[in-house]
């Protein structure tokens, strides 16, 4: 079987009318799942096949399933899966087991999707190349020296190496979109609040969103559309209904912001991005967020600050790694610095210092207020045009072990990213096309607040014209 | 600029034991990401509207679980426990630790 090319939406159509069998299809991913040779999976679940099966007898018996049902999908390993490892790719919970479910793989359980395996991510979703993993870096399927993005590397490459029909990431900076630009496929980050992060592991909750990395635009819809809904056991879901596909048919681009920093190809890509949007009948105009020139100085205090706290909650005392000590505080402070990797030490100590008596108006509060500029920036731009076009990235993946030992260069590939979080609006990254090395370019589309169906029609349209 | 000491002190303050090897370079690195975030003192913010947008949410506090539902489950995932507490060193009668 060649699966290459099959999409979700193209696989529901044959699992309906029988052309195809869960089992069959499952047992063709495990195989490729256990072949992976990108360190994508953490774990590849072999009782995935006992789902399957359920699938199958349930579609005999003429059962009216969902499109999900019976497509093997992955798991990011900071969302929790009810028995098995939530590690984070942390050596602190290496040999945690989930004792329940999150809100979304409850969705995906009872839509009938098939769980495949747990994904390897940056240690607590904190980076942006997958190198932060305690197990290891993710290798970008399309090239094995290059890095697959972060946090969600190994979601994002299952899917672009065709090791699983779909995934989910979580998104706090770029952590779905960076990735899947670098690998070539589709990833969303949705309006904040959309989806419930019950289950996810927290890293900054003001920013957290989880979301659907595919192969195309209209598998992330259909993947979106299940996860998505209010949820009493994450407060800040919201019931309201999504906006309809807005019809100016125009499209922002925040000139100075694109015009700086773009490695050559990308730039090209991006002219080019822009050339297809006005041939599909946009409108192309310029557009001005004067504030967003300090959205990753706002990103790199707000995270740190709610990662520390978040953090906190790794004591070594009700789950984790332990380490014995004389007495409790040195336990907490052994277990802790034993556990975590330096990435993670390092955002801590950031989060605390930023939060610490005497620096917390300077940092804190101003980021805070910076972040309702950058909030207003959006809102006012969102009454002129329909999205805002930019890259998703500056360039290409980059080179394992190329950015590693500097922490701030690391940071400055968010640079278009991280603004769509402060500013709690939805975000999907495109394949926009290829180095001459062959290596993928993402386009990002950013829409208004509850506007993803907006962004599945122009993403949609340009996908149509350009694959 | 952040210190040697400030860092001690944040690492007392995280929860973090440090090897000294670390420590300068962490001295280092937080003093790049601080003088590159620092840009935002520059930024003159207007004068925030004390109605804030959001609001708190709040579960309804009713149906609670039966005491000791979940205590097994949760417990198997801790390191130590015993009788059906989770175990840690004593915390009080020790002024010295």
């Amino acid at each position: 079987m060649d699966t290459t090319n099959l999409t979700i939406s193209g696989v529901a159509k044959k699992l309906a009318s029988g052309e195809l069998t869960a089992v069959a299809l499952t047992e063709h991913y495990l195989a490729k799942a256990k072949g992976d040779n990108l360190n994508a999976y953490l774990e590849v679940f072999t009782d995935a096949l006992v789902q399957a099966k359920l699938i199958d007898e349930r579609r005999a018996k003429g059962e009216k399933l969902s499109p999900l049902a019976g497509v093997p999908l992955a798991i990011k390993n900071n969302i929790l899966i009810k028995g098995k490892i939530a590690s984070c790719a942390s050596k602190i919970l290496a040999n945690y087991t989930a004792s329940y479910d999150a809100a979304v793989i409850s969705k995906l359980k009872e839509a009938g999707a098939i769980l495949l395996g747990r994904t390897n991510m940056d240690e607590f979703a904190m980076g942006g190349s997958t190198e932060n993993s305690a197990f290891g870096a993710v290798k970008n399927p399309k090239d094995l020296t290059r890095v697959a993005g972060g946090s969600s590397g190994g979601s994002v490459a299952v899917v672009a190496a065709d090791l699983a029909l779909g995934a989910l990431g979580s998104d706090t900076g770029g952590s779905i979109r960076q990735p899947a630009a670098f690998c070539g496929v589709v990833g969303l980050k949705p309006t904040y609040g959309l989806v419930s992060r019950s289950g996810l592991v927290a890293m900054a909750s003001s920013l957290d969103q989880i979301g659907p990395i595919t192969k195309t635009v209209a598998d992330a819809k259909l993947l979106f559309e299940v996860i998505k809904g209010v949820d009493l056991l994450d407060s800040t879901t919201r019931a309201d209904e999504l906006r309809p596909v807005s019809t100016r048919k125009k499209i922002g681009v925040p000139r100075s912001f694109v015009s700086e920093g773009l490695d050559p190809e990308m730039a090209a890509t991006f002219a080019e991005a822009e050339k297809i949007f006005k041939n599909l009948g946009y409108e192309v105009v310029d557009v001005e967020l004067p504030s967003i020139k300090y959205a990753l100085a706002c990103y790199y205090i707000i995270m740190p600050a709610e990662a520390s706290t978040n953090l906190a909650r790794f004591d070594g005392v009700r789950y984790g790694h332990h380490a014995e000590g004389k007495n409790l505080l040195e336990e907490y402070e052994v277990s802790r610095a034993e556990g975590f990797g330096p990435e993670v030490r390092r955002r801590i100590m950031l989060g605390t210092y930023v939060l610490s008596a005497g620096y917390y108006d300077a940092y804190y509060a101003k980021a805070g207020a910076v972040r309702e500029m950058i909030k207003a920036d959006y809102a006012k731009v969102f009454k002129e045009v329909d999205a805002i076009l930019t890259p998703t990235t500056p360039g290409p993946a980059f080179k394992i072990g190329e950015k590693a030992s500097d922490p701030l260069t690391m940071y400055l590939e968010d640079i278009f990213t991280v603004p769509i979080n402060l500013a709690g609006v939805p975000a999907i990254s495109i394949p926009a096309g290829k180095t001459k090395a062959g290596l993928p370019l993402g386009i990002q589309l950013t829409g208004a607040p509850m506007g993803e169906n907006t962004l599945f029609e122009i993403a949609g349209e340009f996908e149509a014209k350009t694959s | 600029m952040i210190s040697n000491e400030e860092v001690q002190k944040l690492a007392r303050l995280a929860r973090l034991s440090l090897k000294s090897e670390e420590e300068a370079s962490l001295v280092q690195d937080l003093n790049s990401i601080l003088n590159y975030v620092g840009e935002l003192a520059q930024v003159d913010v207007p004068a925030l509207s004390t109605e804030l947008p959001a609001a708190n949410v709040m579960r309804v506090d009713t149906n609670p679980h039966d005491a000791g539902e979940y205590t097994n489950e949760l417990l198997a995932a801790a390191p130590k426990s015993h009788d059906g507490f989770v175990e840690v060193k004593a915390i009080l009668g020790d002024s010295t630790s």
